[in-house]
């Protein structure tokens, strides 16, 4: 897993929580159902694909078939859509360049504009430096892992990383990964004693 | 598996037959609770993992996809999503009431017109050769008793240049990971079973099968054993689970 694809994600769950919650939305999104459309961010070398459906709108790195339109914006051209357009008006940015079907990219970029979307944080991940700080702070995998486990593992840890040329995404994964197992095992640990403390107490007034 | 009929459920050994009864009882006794489970087994990393199978899988507007071992359908739903309204997704699993759990999830979300409902035993497909663009399995193989045979089955019902995804556990490679993945599984894993669904032998089970599950090269061999051409995995998490894909040529 990449890097973009951690950021996909995240867009992903962010636009779709805001469409959950606007029927109207939802239902704009769900009529272009299928489509596909690409978005390249300039400068970046980088191209999500994003294809609405009835229930959600996934984001893709790569595909393999033909966009039905391609969107190219700079950064800055992109955070535009962070903001509504009156009816009537082109949703589509100013500077953004529109290939192949120019009315499915409007009806795309209206609902866009539609959903508060941070757009910053995300593609900060593009245009940013990697390091592991900010991309774990953008991302926001505490860094519980690194600070609760103890040193040796740690260096075990990153020893393994270089030695497999894995990179920063799969150290991320993994910090997820052991953070979660660290606090699930946290909570279940509450959780059992709270089972215990409560059935030791109905026991007692038996 | 071995010649005197008896297979692997988790650590121990039973009958073939006993096998397929067994797995059927362990995701009937929590067919119910599987969602709020899945999400606490893989931490929510489950849904980067799916994300991440589906994306390999290259569907297009028209495909025809079928999924086994579909559970509740996270996966299918995201299919569905992808072939468009011309494209059909074909939801299955070898267990009704898990598969009427994910029809009906699937219909809440809104997902009707391109999904199909079947109940398919992933050892003996219930289709014509060649009828589908893709075909995947999502942390169901390592259930099947007859491995090879779904392969088997995987490949024939593919049309010529369509491909198959495996997304299972695996294996992790490194200790620290390792340690980590014992950890969760051995010990929360029965553990949130006990106290959630009160069922520790279940997910006992679940935790045992993913370690006797073939490991990332033994898998690829038997994928390619059944005529799958042009293997390879993705390691996701360090190894704790891997996509396999192959294509028909
Ligand atoms: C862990 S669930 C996976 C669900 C879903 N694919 C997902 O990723 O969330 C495993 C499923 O495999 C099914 N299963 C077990 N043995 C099977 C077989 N031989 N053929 C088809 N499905 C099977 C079970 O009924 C269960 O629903």
């Amino acid at each position: 897993m990449s890097i973009s694809d951690l950021t996909h994600a995240g867009l992903e769950q962010a636009i779709n929580h805001h469409i959950s919650m606007d029927q109207n939305a939802r239902a704009q999104m769900a009529q272009l159902h299928g489509r596909v459309i690409a978005l390249e961010v300039l400068g970046t070398g980088r191209t999500v694909y994003l294809v609405p459906g009835p229930e959600m709108i996934q984001l893709l790195s790569s595909y393999e078939g033909e966009p039905d339109c391609l969107l190219q914006g700079s950064p800055l051209t992109i955070t535009q859509l962070r903001h509504p357009v009156p009816e009537g008006e082109d949703p589509v940015p100013t500077d953004m360049r529109v290939s192949g079907e120019s009315e499915l990219a409007q009806q795309f970029c209206r609902i866009l504009r539609g959903v508060e979307i941070n757009w910053e944080a995300y593609l900060s991940q593009y245009t940013g430096s990697l390091i592991a700080g900010e991309v774990s702070k953008a991302i926001d995998f505490a860094g519980y892992w690194r600070d609760h486990i103890i040193d040796t593992l740690n260096r075990d840890l990153r020893e393994y990383m270089q030695e497999e040329g894995a990179v920063l995404p799969t150290r991320h994964e993994i910090d997820a990964f052991g953070n979660g197992v660290l606090q699930l095992e946290q909570r279940l640990r509450q959780l059992q004693q709270r089972i215990e403390r409560l059935t030791g107490i109905e026991g007692e007034s038996r | 598996m071995n010649d005197k009929g008896t297979t692997h459920f988790g650590y121990e050994q039973v009958e073939t037959g006993e096998k397929a009864k067994r797995v059927r009882e362990v995701f009937d006794s929590v067919a119910t609770k599987y969602d709020l489970m899945n999400d606490l087994m893989s931490l929510g990393i489950h849904r980067l993992w799916k994300r991440y199978a589906v994306e390999l899988a290259g569907l297009r507007p028209g495909h025809k996809v079928l999924d086994l071992a579909s559970g509740t359908g996270d996966l299918a739903a995201r299919y569905s999503g992808l072939v468009g309204p011309e494209g059909l997704v074909t939801m299955t699993d070898i267990n009704a009431a898990m598969l009427d759990q994910g029809r009906a999830r699937m219909a809440d979300r809104g997902l009707i017109g391109n999904v199909e409902y079947v109940q398919v035993n992933a050892e003996a497909i219930p289709f014509e050769d060649g009828r589908f663009d893709c075909v995947t399995i999502g942390f169901g193989l390592r259930n099947v008793t007859d491995k090879q045979k779904a392969l088997d089955e995987m490949f024939r019902v593919l049309r010529p240049g369509g491909r198959a995804l495996i997304l299972e556990f695996s294996h992790p490679r490194s200790a620290p990971l390792k340690w980590a993945y014992d950890t969760y599984s051995f010990n929360l894993l029965p553990l949130i079973g006990k106290l959630v669904t009160k069922d520790e032998d279940s997910y006992r089970y679940l935790a045992e099968s993913i370690r006797m599950h073939p490991d990332q090269e033994t898998l690829r061999g038997m994928m390619e054993q059944s005529g799958f051409e042009r293997c390879d995995y993705h390691n996701l998490t360090g190894g704790v689970v891997a996509v396999h894909r192959g294509y028909k040529l």
